[in-house]
């Protein structure tokens, strides 16, 4: 149960000037249960790369194989493809069309002919995740403000209850209290239904909460993949690609290089981080413990 | 796949006709249809489409580009060939069935009706790849200035016309966008009958509508922010000039509509 990506190759607009090379050999697997990260600089090829795994652009070259089964082929079974995979464009508040926020959830379940009740419970459950309101149901979607339409269009997604769960820059123009909200829904949702989740994000500090590996795209091939710990050690790779280490995670390599015995992977997000440099500054106050620098 | 070209955008290399005034350009090209609506007989068109070859040369295109064109109208071009060639008499008979019949003269004037066709699209997505948005309607609003005085609001229209062109790539990488988005929802646009599939729509159309709305509203505060107050007393970064080359183009141009216009008196 993995989505492959295997050597995919995408060139768009071939033999004009506007030819790029948005993907180049990418692979790799993705596991049910795993939030990854794909990283990139804007133009990297992370909204691309989403398309291609969710059978919407035939690759160039390589093949995307979801649950054994192979896309962009003449047997593909579409409703399959649709059933296991989820795609939420950026700002995904820009596609509400409907008159009320029960019938923008209803709706791709109602299309993939859901009982009446299994729409209500998993829309709710949806609405529950996201801390949004039962009593919001019934308000039109466009009276909603910003923070709770992006949920809402996040929430779209999720209620379609997707095996593999793609969301091109979830957290672009959250609050910090939005993204914190988003990205807690986002590790549940990959715990409660064993769901591989993909979030593509251009800022580092954002997504050390939650991945548990990192994907890092530049110019369209994959430069880094691994846990955060290792990506982020990699900071001179990191700077080529234009990207920068979390706060925290230079603050913990500085303690290394200073001589602090710290293990691989002993810290694995930024909340992790807080936690050690917390209790290094209290040990610090106490009389005749040992002194970090 | 052509993704996010939209058909006749502006195609920026370096050639002749791109470097020609957009004046020549938009005179010239209504000059040519003039011509190609005036061509009765194929030995015109054939003129015709030599000069527009000619042109297409100058241009510096990939055949790709020009066939994006062409290729959304490629059923109504072998639809008018059809009609014509059905139901024109005249000639010899080459093919009867009950009371359809096809003649020569209708396979003639078949041929004739969509090579017209095809001449139209040429010359017209010629114009607007090798011309920028800008200096196409830099050269409009020069050229209609001209009926000013009769209370005409060139400047007004011309940058409706701008602003239209500017947002054409924009509202469909949108449209795309917002296509793929609902696909992924499992709306399923090419099944169910003709009803079925224009309700399918309502999911692109309305957030589309609403998306463009937003747009205009935010580039109406941004012109005001900027002080935009119309076309009185605006100065222009870039001048317009009317070179040799220019002149050159114009009198061929006039030439191939003189030819037709003889030809037409003589036959
Ligand atoms: N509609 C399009 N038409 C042409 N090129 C595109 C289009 N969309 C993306 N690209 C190109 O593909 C590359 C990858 O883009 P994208 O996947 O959107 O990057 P990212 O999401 O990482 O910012 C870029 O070089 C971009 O210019
Ligand atoms: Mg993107």
């Amino acid at each position: 149960m993995t989505l492959d990506v295997h050597d995919l190759s995408l060139t768009l607009n071939p033999d004009t000037i506007f030819t790029t090379q948005a993907l180049r050999k990418v692979s790799f697997v993705l596991v049910r249960g795993e939030v990854t990260a794909v990283v990139g600089h804007t133009g990297s090829g992370k909204s691309t790369l989403l398309q291609v795994m969710a059978g919407l652009q035939v690759p160039t070259e390589g093949e995307v194989i979801l649950d054994g089964m192979r896309l962009y082929e003449r047997e593909t079974d579409i409703p399959r493809l649709r059933r296991l995979t989820g795609l939420s464009f950026q700002y995904p508040e820009h596609q509400f069309f409907e008159e009320t926020v029960e019938k923008e959830l209803a709706f791709g379940l109602l299309r993939r002919g859901e009982s009446p009740e299994e729409i209500i419970r998993h829309s709710s459950e949806m609405m529950a995740l996201f801390g949004l309101d039962s009593s919001l149901m019934q308000r039109s979607p466009f009276e909603l403000s910003g923070g709770q339409m992006r949920r809402l269009g996040l929430a779209i997604t999720f209620a379609l209850k997707p095996a593999y769960l793609l969301l091109d820059e979830p957290l672009a123009g959250l609050d910090p209290s939005g993204k914190r909200d988003v990205l807690a829904a986002i590790s549940v949702y990959a715990k409660q239904y064993q769901a591989a989740v993909v979030l593509v994000s251009h800022n580092m500090d954002d997504i050390a909460e939650v991945a548990d590996r990192l994907i890092v795209l530049s110019q369209g091939e994959v430069l880094l993949d691994g846990p955060p710990y290792a990506v982020f050690s990699e900071e001179s790779k990191l700077a080529t690609a234009g990207l920068e280490v979390p706060q925290v995670f230079r603050l913990i390599a500085e303690l290394r290089r200073r001589g602090m015995p710290l293990q691989d992977g002993y810290i694995n997000s930024n909340r992790q981080a807080y936690h050690l440099v917390r209790e290094l500054l209290l040990k610090a106050k106490a009389p005749g413990s040992c002194d970090p620098t | 796949m052509l993704r996010g070209i939209a058909i006749g955008q502006h195609y920026p290399v370096q050639s002749l006709l791109h470097s020609l005034d957009p004046r020549t350009k938009i005179v010239a090209t209504l000059l040519y249809m003039f011509a190609v609506f005036l061509a009765a007989d194929y030995r015109m068109l054939l003129v015709l489409g030599i000069y527009s070859l000619l042109a297409v040369n100058l241009a510096n295109l990939p055949w790709r580009i020009l066939w994006a064109g062409l290729r959304p109208l490629r059923w109504i071009i072998c639809f008018t060939l059809i009609i014509h060639s059905l139901i024109t008499p005249g000639g010899a008979m080459l093919w009867n069935w009950w009371r359809i019949a096809v003649y020569s003269e209708g396979i003639l004037r078949g041929i004739l009706m969509s090579s017209r066709l095809i001449l139209l699209i040429l010359t017209t997505s010629l114009l607007t790849l090798t011309t920028s948005p800008i200096a196409l309607t830099d050269g409009l609003e020069r050229l209609l200035s001209i009926f000013k005085p009769l209370g005409f609001p060139a400047h007004e229209v011309a940058m409706m016309l701008t602003i239209a062109l500017r947002f054409i790539p924009t509202l469909s990488e949108e449209g795309e966008k917002i296509f793929k988005a609902q696909t992924v929802r499992g709306v399923e646009f090419d099944r169910g009958n003709l009803l079925q599939r224009l309700q399918s729509l309502i999911p692109v159309l309305v957030p589309l509508f609403i998306g463009a709305l937003r747009r205009a509203e935010d580039l109406a505060i941004a012109m005001e922010a900027r002080c935009y107050r119309g076309g009185q007393g605006r100065g222009r970064f870039r001048e317009l000039t009317f070179n040799l080359r220019d002149g050159v183009a114009l009198t061929l141009t006039l030439g191939v509509l003189a030819l037709t216009l003889i030809a037409k008196t003589l036959s």
